[in-house]
């Protein structure tokens, strides 16, 4: 076995910084001591230093941005890179998962991944690279045990700006050479165990592990030897591998305030982009996002965007989720409530269906056609745009209905047989609710036309249908003949219904217009 | 002299004359009403662009009127948008206009800004062959949007709007005024291409 250890000794400066529009002076602070413990360069550059109390820094540096550590951000960016990094590798194991840790890494197995990225600089080269546009700091050593190389990391420089490329290597002999030269004082062995073997004069890890074993684990204790045995890869060194959850979310939080479209959708960007390598990962894609925007005060605000069909892209998603976040309501919270961090969820997780485009098809417009009703759909709302679809029913009322777009089965007018009624008896308008009218308006034409029963679900009709003139509009009538239809339905109560006053019966209803 | 001047140009051809029918290149959807179709240019519905009906009421038979035409465009596959219709189109009327029914995409938006939006967006898209909407008042700006955006996305556009509040001339190349009568619907060339406006009434049967 090979490892890769990945050390991010500024990951939570890291990742406030990527969420940034400005550079500015910033420093995190521990909750429990008050004392900064990460700041970045222009930080430093103001005098500001770590270990120093909170007020001693704000008095350096008064512009000094300082935020609370906060361990479940790290935790939930540290497994964002875990899944990043399953990409190259196939066991990858998390170290700083502990609640309250302050320090992050990975390990990643390497020996197995040579041949594929032929070379393990080779390999490394584009892990590095990847990591680097993520905007993340690190420090990376490989080893043959994974206490080595994590111990090789601590003191390697920061990539990107250092270059540590050295301890980048499958020569065991090379990293057994780096590995004796390391300071034990920089190592992770207990505080006191090192201050003993500092004054027994033991300086570099190399004078360590000539000593005896034996004679170390009596005068210093087992728990030093038990070490160096996980260091030299005599006593196993048992490691989890990490399992990612079966959906994706994410929560960025930024250190200013969000209060413009322009900020949020750079945020909103970032989060697709891991979104997008996510389910790249997987092969698979989805056609429900949840974004959340949390607010300093006050519920926070949930979107939810549904894509037509199963998407992948993170530019089809920013379109929809920015036609969502311009709609005037969004605009006006962001103006009254500034943004302070922003989720963004998915668990609806499809496969990814490849069409194959057909030559001369018009598949390119079947696709467009899906994204037209993806883009009216996130600004309109779902049930805004809808289809048409007949049922079997001879009330007019109940033959139709809305489908959500794309049910709809193929053409009924190639299979069904030739229908008994004229196609004209049917107009083409119908109203959602019938108009009452005077008989005196009505100039009948055709008819009447019977249209009678629904016992099955208690709501039956008895109507005789015209196609009447209405002044010059032909319109498509109809007399209810309460006296065949039985209680159930009364022609008193669809006049309430229609007209909205019972004090003028009408007989005679507009259903629809011959338009 | 000066007489034969003229009339040596108008034998040469090479003096267009005002009342002469100059049809220009253009690629149309034959409306189903020949007498129609003889008085818009390339014979029929402009292919890409809008075309502005004026109606003063819901009903009188705007819809039969295009009905022909978008039964023909359904042929295509791409969506036929309409865009918040006063009235539900009738299934059952319209399941025996070939696939219409399977490619109308009804849209309902309450605020004209969001229906001009969607109009916008469909007539753009490339992906509807179609689009019908009814708008209140437009502004010459929007007029031209849409006629822009028609033209992109290669769709035949169809605008009602009320004659009270219509603008006297819309950026369009076909304003068509609909008017009910006894015998039938009257229509009105207000505006078309390459051709002056037709006064007399073209009355269309009833379906």
């Amino acid at each position: 076995m090979h490892w890769l250890y990945l050390d991010f000794p500024t990951l939570p400066i890291d990742i406030l910084e990527r969420n940034t529009l400005q550079a500015e002076p910033i420093a995190i602070y521990l909750p429990d001591t008050e004392r900064i413990q990460w700041l970045n360069a222009l930080a430093i550059q103001q005098g500001v230093q770590a270990g120093q109390s909170l007020h001693a820094a704000n008095c350096l540096c008064p512009q000094l941005r300082t935020q609370v550590y906060s361990w479940q951000q790290c935790r939930q960016t540290l497994h964002g890179l875990a899944q990043w990094a399953e990409s190259y590798s196939a066991f990858v194991s998390l170290h700083g998962d502990l609640a309250g840790s302050t320090e992050s890494g990975l390990w990643l197995e390497a020996g197995s991944m040579r041949q594929l990225f032929g070379g393990i600089r080779e390999w490394y080269q584009r892990l590095a690279e990847d990591l680097t546009q993520q905007g993340i700091r690190f420090r990376a050593a490989c080893g043959h045990t994974p206490l080595a190389c994590r111990w090789l990391a601590m003191q390697q420089p920061l990539a990107p700006s250092g270059s540590g490329a050295e301890v980048i290597s499958d020569d065991r002999h090379l990293l057994q050479r780096h590995l004796r030269q390391l300071a034990v004082s920089k190592t992770d062995i207990a505080p006191l165990t090192r201050r003993r073997l500092s004054s027994m004069g033991i300086k570099t890890l190399g004078q360590l592990l000539d000593l005896p074993l034996g004679a170390l684990a009596q005068r210093l204790g087992t728990p030093l030897v038990q070490q160096l045995n996980q260091l030299q890869g005599t006593s196993a060194h048992p490691l989890k591998a990490y399992q990612a959850p079966p959906y994706f979310e994410r929560r960025l939080e930024v250190i200013d305030e969000i209060t413009t479209l322009s900020h949020l959708l750079f945020i909103v960007k970032r989060l697709l982009v891991e979104l997008m390598r996510w389910l790249q990962h997987r092969a698979c894609g989805t056609d429900q996002l949840c974004l959340t925007l949390h607010h300093q005060t006050g519920p926070s605000t949930r979107c939810k965007i549904l894509t037509a069909k199963v998407e992948y892209r993170e530019q089809e998603f920013l379109e929809l989720i920015r036609l969502q976040l311009e709609k005037p309501a969004i605009q006006q919270q962001l103006a009254m409530q500034p943004v302070c961090g922003v989720t963004l969820s998915t668990d609806q997780l499809q496969t990814r269906i490849v069409q194959q485009p057909e030559l001369f098809s018009p598949a390119e417009a079947q696709h467009t056609g899906v994204q037209l009703v993806a883009r009216l759909q996130a600004r309109l709302g779902s049930q805004a745009v809808q289809q048409l679809d007949n049922l079997d029913d001879h009330r007019p009322e109940k033959s139709w209905c809305f489908i959500p777009v794309g049910s709809h089965t193929h053409s009924h007018a190639s299979t069904s047989p030739q229908p008994l009624l004229r196609q004209a008896s049917r107009p083409l308008w119908l109203l959602q609710l019938p108009q009452a009218v005077h008989r005196d308006q009505l100039q009948l034409l055709e008819g009447p036309e019977r249209i009678c029963t629904g016992w099955w679900d208690s709501q039956p009709v008895m109507r005789d249908y015209y196609r009447a003139r209405f002044g010059s509009l032909y319109a498509w009538v109809f007399r209810t003949t309460t006296h065949l239809a039985g209680p159930a339905m009364s022609e008193h109560d669809y006049c309430t219904l229609t007209t909205g006053s019972a004090t003028q019966p009408s007989h005679w209803f507009v259903h629809g217009w011959f338009a | 002299m000066s007489e034969s001047i003229l009339s040596r140009l108008i034998q040469d051809a090479s003096l267009w004359r005002g009342r002469q029918w100059h049809n220009p290149e253009c690629v149309a959807i034959a409306s189903g009403y020949p007498a129609l179709d003889s008085l818009l240019a390339g014979g029929g519905w402009p292919a890409s662009g809008i075309t502005e009906l004026l109606c003063e009421q819901t009903g009188i038979g705007e819809l039969s009127l295009l009905l022909p035409a978008l039964g023909i465009l359904s042929q295509q596959p791409r969506w036929q948008a309409w865009i918040s219709p006063p009235c539900i189109p009738y299934a059952g009327a319209l399941k025996h206009q070939g696939n219409l029914l399977a490619r109308l995409l009804l849209i309902s938006a309450s605020t004209h800004k969001d229906r001009l939006w969607a109009a916008e967006q469909a007539l753009l898209s490339g992906a509807c062959s179609a689009v019908l909407c009814w708008p209140e008042h437009l502004k010459n700006v929007e007029w031209r949007r849409l006629q822009r955006a028609a033209m992109a996305g290669k769709c035949c556009g169809f605008i009602f709007t009320k004659p009270a509040t219509a603008s006297h001339n819309a950026p369009v190349p076909l304003r068509i005024q609909l008017k009910a009568t006894v015998s039938g619907l009257h229509l009105q060339l207000l505006k078309r291409l390459g051709g002056w406006p037709v006064d007399t009434l073209v009355t269309l049967p009833r379906l």
